[in-house]
């Protein structure tokens, strides 16, 4: 996977943001992923099967996550689970300060109000 | 339920195999999901759509690799042009000849393919071209050649046929202009009323003739062309209506054709107005075209044309009977317009697309074993790669990268040479390729090119993937165990683009030197007449109007004469109606006073020319039997002709026994010859002579039926042809100051023509062969260097154990010279096959000439052993020490 020259500056696509966001919580399969995502991203990201699974496989490749071998309890055995992975974890961490620093900018800009 | 899965199942099948078995499942599950959530037909018919476009799209991607994949990464293509880029940046050497070498070869293919398509492919600017064909007659009993149509065959098809849409008659001419600023000559286009509809051809301003246009009596009307139009006219739409003298007659413009008109691209159209009523049958000196009912085919129009035939003789007068159709075995001949105007130029445009891809087939060659050598070298790279888990899929995809790249460089490379090759031929080279109107490359051109450049590209990537594939990868990555470079199937193919290199390079050079032998024969023809850069003619023309008479036309004819020859400098002047090989020809029936014809036997056709001056002598045609026309022969109308000496010969056996015999245009007004001349090759320097008769320029073919030539072409010889053309000039003018001046020049052009196309094909293949030859020789040096610098550890070992320096040499030596003595061997053969072929191309050489041969065998080894000698040489002084640390 490519992110230019700094990983920590490029921003990451939002489809995969969100996967690792929702994984972030907990093992999940395909749909679960989708309708978290969806909530997250108070519905600006709807993910089709395809996309989904394209994403999960690249994402596989890259070892940001991985088929979960301890799917939580009460799950339809036919399902695969997928779980986030150490990298993925952290990338997840790395994007979510990269963004961090950007609302600190839109901040001091007075562009969003100090909390509380 | 079942049918929901049946069309999820359809959905599935827009991804890629491999991902359908991985994820194939979970997206069914999904699909089911998002399926469920969703009540009321119109939701649920929306997440259908999604579904539907979800699956296209990312299916798509998938199967594609493109450029951006889910995770932001660049695709696997993307990733492949960008490293192919930077492999080829990193070995310029390489690229450089690879893109050098493939770029010449496609560049002349281009060139060759865009005169190929200029003249064969490209379709005529007429709809349903291949509808339109051309009528003619042939008569084995009358002549080998075809015979034209005549006003009277025009009516009778065109009233009775059953096959045609319609037909036209017309015919070339020329015709003087006067009214404007300057009287000037130009090409006429005799045509009747069904021409233009015929061809379907539009008119731009104004309109196409009516039939009441092409009635004897009516009022004379002309059409315009287009670019005759913007030349004299400036585009001027005030056009219509106003008047032009054509030959003294005033014509009414009613019309300016659309662009594009390429037929025979004359100035002007004019009807011919035939009298029906009037017209014989037996003149023929015109053309028709015609169209082809739809779903009529050419066996048709034949059979129906016969049928029609016979009545030409019943129907209309003349001298045609119908006894004499039948001797002269009078058929129709129905033949394509597009088989008429590509004609003879088929057969060396052919040649010369086969020559120029044999050119390219080298360049491949030469390319392929480049790859082939570096395939070797990059043999740990695939291995690594493969592995590591890459399929073979994706090292094909780097192979392919690569090898796109390059050819597609190659080939723009290519079509920059061909536009700047093609422009330079058309300016500097023989005049044929001036006429061929839209000489370009133009767009079907470029895009063959760039198929030609995908398929090598693809056949490269091939042959390495082929080479790489072709045997345990894995185990190239074992130290030492590296291939001497000489593995079975490789070295097959390598000596095998060797061997085709050499053989086509011999087939080149032979095919150049038949033609140098060619053009060298036809060089040593005696045309027939002397020097002809120190031979000016120009062509002058009486109008009626201006010249009325018989006796005028002659005296002014005369007059010039005079004039000319007082110009000091001019050593002698005369004229005629045709000079020898302008293209001009003229026939007559020709009765013999001692040959009578018999009833119904046809006479026989020669050749005709009228003369005044010293024709003869001008041109340099020495008298071999009697006298030359004089002067006072013309003055005093005496009947005095003179013939060729091959039409002497033919009749009499020797030319002095035809002095004092006697023929003419009928029985019974005879002529007597009163000299022999040389022959001449009036159709050419490769073609045989032709028998002429010399009438005087002025005369009476019978009683009461005088003639004068209004048009000849008056001939001047002279030492200065350059210097005296303005005295020319005034001379003319002093005599008639508005006669129009047309082909004033030397008649060397008219004799370089000749020689022009084989001097052309000449050089063509003189260049091909070069390159072949230079593409050849690099290919067998550059194989057989590989082979020593990759045999160098082999070899080192050889020595070390004792071989001496000579025996490996001359091992390297022979493995050399078996593949170029097998290349031409094999070469040569084809050539021999292949002359035989082109026969009608060569002049006065035999397909098997021993010298162009052996010259070719000879110098082809010459350079193939410096080729091989050279790398013999440096096996021989590997040092093996030095061999042997090398690993």
């Amino acid at each position: 996977m490519s992110r230019g020259s700094d990983p920590t500056a490029q921003p990451l696509r939002p489809a995969v943001f969100h996967v690792l966001l929702a994984l972030s919580k907990g093992d999940l399969h395909g749909l679960g992923i989708a309708d978290e995502a969806e909530t997250a991203s108070a519905g600006a990201l709807t993910l089709g099967p395809g996309t989904l699974y394209r994403s999960l496989a690249e994402m596989t490749a890259c070892g940001l996550v991985a088929v979960s071998d301890h799917p939580p309890e009460g799950s339809d055995p036919r399902r695969k689970y997928y779980s986030i992975t150490s990298e993925g974890r952290a990338l997840l961490t790395l994007e979510a300060e990269r963004l961090a620093r950007v609302l600190d900018v839109a901040r001091e800009r007075d562009v969003l109000p100090e909390p509380a | 339920m079942r049918f929901r899965g049946f069309l999820l199942g359809i959905l599935l099948r827009c991804y890629p195999a491999d991902f359908r078995r991985r994820h194939g499942d979970e997206l069914k599950a999904m699909a089911r999901d998002v399926l469920a959530e969703g009540d009321g037909s119109l939701r649920r018919l929306r997440v259908w759509a999604g579904l539907v476009l979800d699956a296209v799209t990312q299916g798509a991607a998938l199967r594609l690799g493109t450029a951006r994949s889910a995770m932001g990464a660049p695709g696997p293509w993307l990733v492949d042009g960008k490293q192919a880029a930077r492999a080829l940046l990193r070995r310029p050497g390489f690229t450089l000849l690879c893109v050098a070498t493939l770029g010449v070869g496609i560049g002349a293919v281009t060139v060759a393919f865009s005169l190929f398509y200029s003249v064969i492919l490209r379709p005529l600017p007429f709809p349903e071209a291949n509808r339109l064909v051309g009528l003619w007659h042939a008569a084995p009993g009358l002549r080998p050649d075809d015979i034209n149509q005549s006003p009277a065959s025009y009516f009778l098809y065109r009233e009775n046929n059953r096959v045609f849409d319609d037909l036209g008659l017309w015919d070339q001419g020329e015709v003087t202009v006067t009214g404007l600023d300057r009287p000037e000559r130009v090409t006429r286009l005799l045509v009747t009323g069904g021409l233009l509809p015929t061809l379907g051809f539009p008119v731009r301003l104004g309109r196409a003739f009516l039939p009441e246009d092409d009635r004897p009596g009516a009022e004379a009307t002309t059409i315009l062309t287009h670019p005759y139009w913007l030349r004299r006219f400036g585009g001027d739409a005030g056009v219509i209506g106003r008047t032009l003298d054509l030959d003294g007659e005033p014509h009414e413009i009613i019309g300016v054709l659309h662009e594009g008109f390429l037929f025979t691209d004359p100035a002007l159209l004019t009807p011919a107005r035939f009298d029906r009523s009037a017209v014989m049958n037996g003149d023929f000196s015109y053309q028709i075209i015609a169209r082809l009912g739809s779903g009529v085919s050419m066996a048709e129009a034949h059979a129906d044309l016969e049928r029609l035939l016979p009545r030409l003789a019943t129907d209309y007068d003349g001298h045609l009977t119908p006894t004499m159709l039948s001797e002269a075995e009078f058929r129709p001949v129905v033949r394509t317009l597009r088989e008429d105007y590509a004609g003879d130029r088929e057969a060396p445009l052919w040649m010369l697309l086969g020559v120029v891809s044999g050119v390219l087939l080298i360049a491949c060659a030469n390319v392929g074993n480049l790859f082939l050598a570096r395939a070797e070298s990059r043999q740990p790279e695939m291995a690594t790669r493969t592995a590591m888990g890459a399929s073979g899929w994706s090292v094909i995809r780097t192979l392919l990268a690569e090898s796109m790249l390059l050819a597609l460089l190659a080939g723009a490379a290519g079509l920059l040479l061909a536009v700047w090759g093609l422009k330079g031929l058309v300016a500097y080279g023989p005049e044929i390729l001036r006429e061929i109107p839209a000489l370009e490359v133009s767009l079907p051109v470029v895009t063959a090119t760039l198929a030609i450049s995908a398929l090598s590209g693809i056949f490269f990537a091939l042959l390495t993937f082929i080479r790489l594939t072709g045997r345990d990868l894995a185990g190239t990555l074992v130290p030492g165990f590296r291939d001497a470079g000489g593995g079975p199937g490789r070295a097959r193919v390598r000596d095998g683009l060797v061997v085709t290199q050499v053989a086509l390079a011999a087939v080149l050079l032979v095919g150049s030197g038949l033609m140098v032998r060619s053009f060298q024969a036809m060089r040593a023809v005696d045309p027939g007449f002397v020097a002809p850069d120190e031979l000016i003619t120009v062509r002058l023309s009486f109008a009626e109007r201006t010249t009325p008479g018989a006796e005028q036309v002659a005296l002014k004819h005369r007059a010039v004469l005079d004039a000319l020859e007082a110009i000091p400098g001019i050593a002698s002047a005369g004229a005629s109606t045709s000079v020898t090989m302008d293209g001009r020809d003229s026939h007559s029936n020709i009765y013999f006073e001692a040959f009578p014809v018999t009833v119904g036997e046809l006479p026989a056709v020669h050749r005709v020319k009228f003369i005044a001056g010293s024709y003869a002598e001008t041109m340099g045609i020495p008298v071999v039997a009697g006298r030359t026309l004089t002067r006072s022969d013309l003055e005093d109308r005496r009947r005095a002709v003179v013939v060729s000496e091959d039409l002497a010969l033919r009749y009499w056996g020797r030319p002095a026994e035809a002095l004092g015999q006697r023929l003419g245009f009928e029985p019974g007004q005879w002529w007597e010859i009163v000299g022999v001349t040389g022959p001449v090759h009036d159709e050419g320097l490769h073609r045989e002579t032709v028998p002429i008769v010399y009438f005087p320029m002025v005369g009476a073919r019978a009683e009461r039926d005088p003639y004068a030539q209004r048009t000849m072409t008056h001939v001047l010889r002279t030492e200065q042809p350059s210097a005296l053309l303005p005295l020319i000039r005034e001379a003319i003018w002093s005599v008639d100051a508005d006669l129009p001046l047309t082909d004033l020049g030397t008649h060397a052009k008219v004799v370089r023509r000749s020689l022009g196309q084989t001097a052309f094909a000449m050089f063509l293949l003189l260049a091909a062969a070069a390159t072949a030859l230079l593409l050849g020789t690099v290919g067998v040096y550059s194989v057989l260097s590989y082979l020593v610098s990759q045999r160098t550890r082999e070899i080192g070992v050889r020595m070390a154990l004792g071989a001496d320096r000579g025996a490996v040499g001359r091992l390297i030596l022979s493995r050399g010279t078996a593949l170029v003595g097998s290349g031409m061997a094999i070469g040569l053969v084809a050539s021999a096959t292949l002359a035989s072929f082109a026969g009608a191309t060569l002049f006065g050489v035999r397909t098997l000439d021993p010298l162009t041969y052996a010259t070719v065998g000879t110098g082809l080894a010459l350079v193939a052993t410096a080729a091989v000698w050279l790398p013999a040489r440096r096996a021989a002084r590997i040092d093996p020490i030095e061999a042997l640390r090398w690993e």
